[in-house]
């Protein structure tokens, strides 16, 4: 969710600068529904993600002259949540199209306030993701199997990262989150692996586990899976 | 050493050794893979001498605890890729590997597909080929631009995180001003000479790809195999879908583009030069 206010930010503002010359995304009624419905008058390749970028499963349709042409993208979602609907025109003398959609139908049951807790306990924050932190000079075969059996189970994969210590950016600077990784872990040695809450803090690390069972148990006890 | 992994039994001998010029003559494909140049071919550590070697010994109990996965890193390819007629093998196989590793570091989830010929076009002729050293040089220090037929490709740019996409193939279409700037997100750190046939199985084992050439034609190699005593290495082709050994590859895809070397294959690659890249770039907007 933290990323999402950023991400949709930016998409809107993509959406303002390709539509000003674009053939314009037509957003269709879906009376209260949770399916989204958005035609235009071109045809081309259309792609719906989620706001975590996740492809949505959609189905195109070319409309025939006598429904005025073009094409229309139709696909079912969540109710209230938004997408992103992006559309590339065959005829490469068009520019680009893109549009967010809210679906209607009823918004998912907002949880209860969950309870006070008392000011002197610290509040309790879930782990969501995790990072491993292998120094791949020293890594081998039993990492590398750590590392199937993670990028194999698609939900868990989203996850986690696997990074070298001396991960860097496109800027050849050192890696934000590997080096406070490294600051929290201190002098504990590598491979180790850590959990992080939502917003990126590190509640939890361990020794990476020497058997791919033993890294998706421990990752399982603290709800990432 | 009589171990035989089991896939051996069912793949087509008729991708064992191939003749990467005589097919590429006969199906109307291209080869491209220059050697070194001399200035290069030492350019990078080598990795008999920084990294683990198992003993030949050893080679069985370990690729049978590859088997025991399924597939090794066959598994983190999204797509085969397909180079047309342009002799691009080098960075198509470079581009190829590059997203591979990205698979391992971010998840398959998180691969960018890449445009070699956005590299090829300033490292080689129309006709030219080009090395491997030279395309290590470059993904060190440019990189290449992502394909502009990725959706995850377009929804960066919808997302501001980078400004410029590229086709995968056409020598001739220009890039964009300042392209420069996306593509350094898209770069690789660290590469390594592999210079044996011990030093090629050691890393495959320990799940490193590699980059390697013979016949004009270079390919990356994603997993080991034993037949009996005989080594194969197993790589992803850049010529399509209508050649090769069909393998399943990302998300449970099954896809064609795959072929086998045998050990006097291996050797051929090491002695005129072969590589391992050992880690990518992590885009600063990447976050799990």
């Amino acid at each position: 969710m933290k990323r999402s206010l950023p991400f949709l930010a930016a998409c809107l503002f993509a959406c303002v600068t390709i539509a000003q010359d674009a053939a314009s995304l037509q957003v269709l009624p879906s009376t209260g529904k949770a399916v989204g419905l958005v035609r235009t008058t071109s045809t081309g390749r259309w792609f719906v993600l989620a706001a975590d970028l996740a492809p949505v499963k959609s189905e195109a349709f070319k409309l025939t002259p006598e429904a005025g042409g073009g094409s229309l993208i139709f696909w079912e979602g969540n109710p209230g949540s938004r997408y992103t609907v992006l559309f590339v025109p065959d005829s490469s003398a068009e520019p680009l199209g893109a549009t967010v959609v809210t679906l209607g139908g009823n918004a998912p049951v907002e949880p209860p306030d969950p309870p006070i807790t008392p000011p002197d306990e610290p509040p309790v924050t879930a782990a969501v993701k995790a990072l491993i932190l292998l120094e791949t000079e020293t890594s081998d075969q039993r990492h590398e199997l750590i590392r199937q059996a993670i990028r194999r189970d698609k939900s868990l994969s989203a996850k986690v990262l696997i990074l070298d210590p001396n991960t860097k950016d496109e800027s050849d600077q050192p890696d934000k989150q590997v080096q406070a990784a490294l600051k929290h872990l201190g002098n504990r040695p590598l491979p180790r692996i850590l959990a992080l809450d939502s917003s990126g803090g590190f509640v939890g690390d361990a020794e990476l586990p020497a058997t791919a069972e033993a890294v998706k148990t421990w990752l399982s006890e603290r709800g990432i899976k | 050493m009589s171990y035989t992994s089991p896939i051996i039994s069912s793949i087509d001998q008729r991708f064992i050794d191939v003749n990467f010029e005589r097919e590429a003559a006969d199906t109307g494909n291209f080869c491209g893979m220059l050697p070194p140049p001399d200035h290069l071919r030492d350019f990078s550590p080598d990795y008999e001498a920084a990294q683990r070697i198992y003993p030949e010994a050893q080679w069985p109990d370990l690729i049978a605890k590859i088997d025991a996965t399924g597939g090794w890193l066959e598994r983190y390819i999204r797509v085969i890729h397909n180079q047309g007629n342009e002799p691009s093998c080098v960075y198509a196989a470079t581009a190829q590997a590059t997203q591979i590793i990205q698979a391992k570091q971010h998840g398959v989830d998180q691969v960018r597909l890449l445009s070699w010929i956005s590299g090829y076009r300033h490292n080689g002729s129309r006709t030219s080929g080009s090395s491997v050293p030279g395309a290590a040089v470059w993904m060190e220090g440019t990189g290449l631009q992502p394909r502009n037929d990725d959706p995850r490709v377009i929804a960066d740019i919808a997302a501001g995180r980078y400004k410029y996409a590229h086709p995968a193939t056409g020598y001739s279409v220009a890039q964009a001003s300042g392209w420069k700037e996306t593509a350094k997100h898209f770069r690789t750190h660290e590469w390594f000479k592999v210079s044996t046939v011990a030093a090629w199985v050691s890393a495959q084992i320990d799940g490193w790809v590699l980059l390697g050439g013979r016949d004009q034609h270079c390919v990356a190699h994603v997993r080991p195999m034993m037949d009996g005593g005989r080594i194969i290495s197993m790589f992803a082709n850049s010529w399509g879908k209508e050649f090769g050994a069909t393998m399943e590859i990302a998300d449970g895809i099954k896809s064609r583009g795959f072929g086998y070397d045998s050990r006097g294959k291996i050797e051929t690659m090491v002695s005129r030069g072969a590589w391992a890249i050992r880690s990518v770039v992590k885009p600063s907007w990447l976050q799990v």
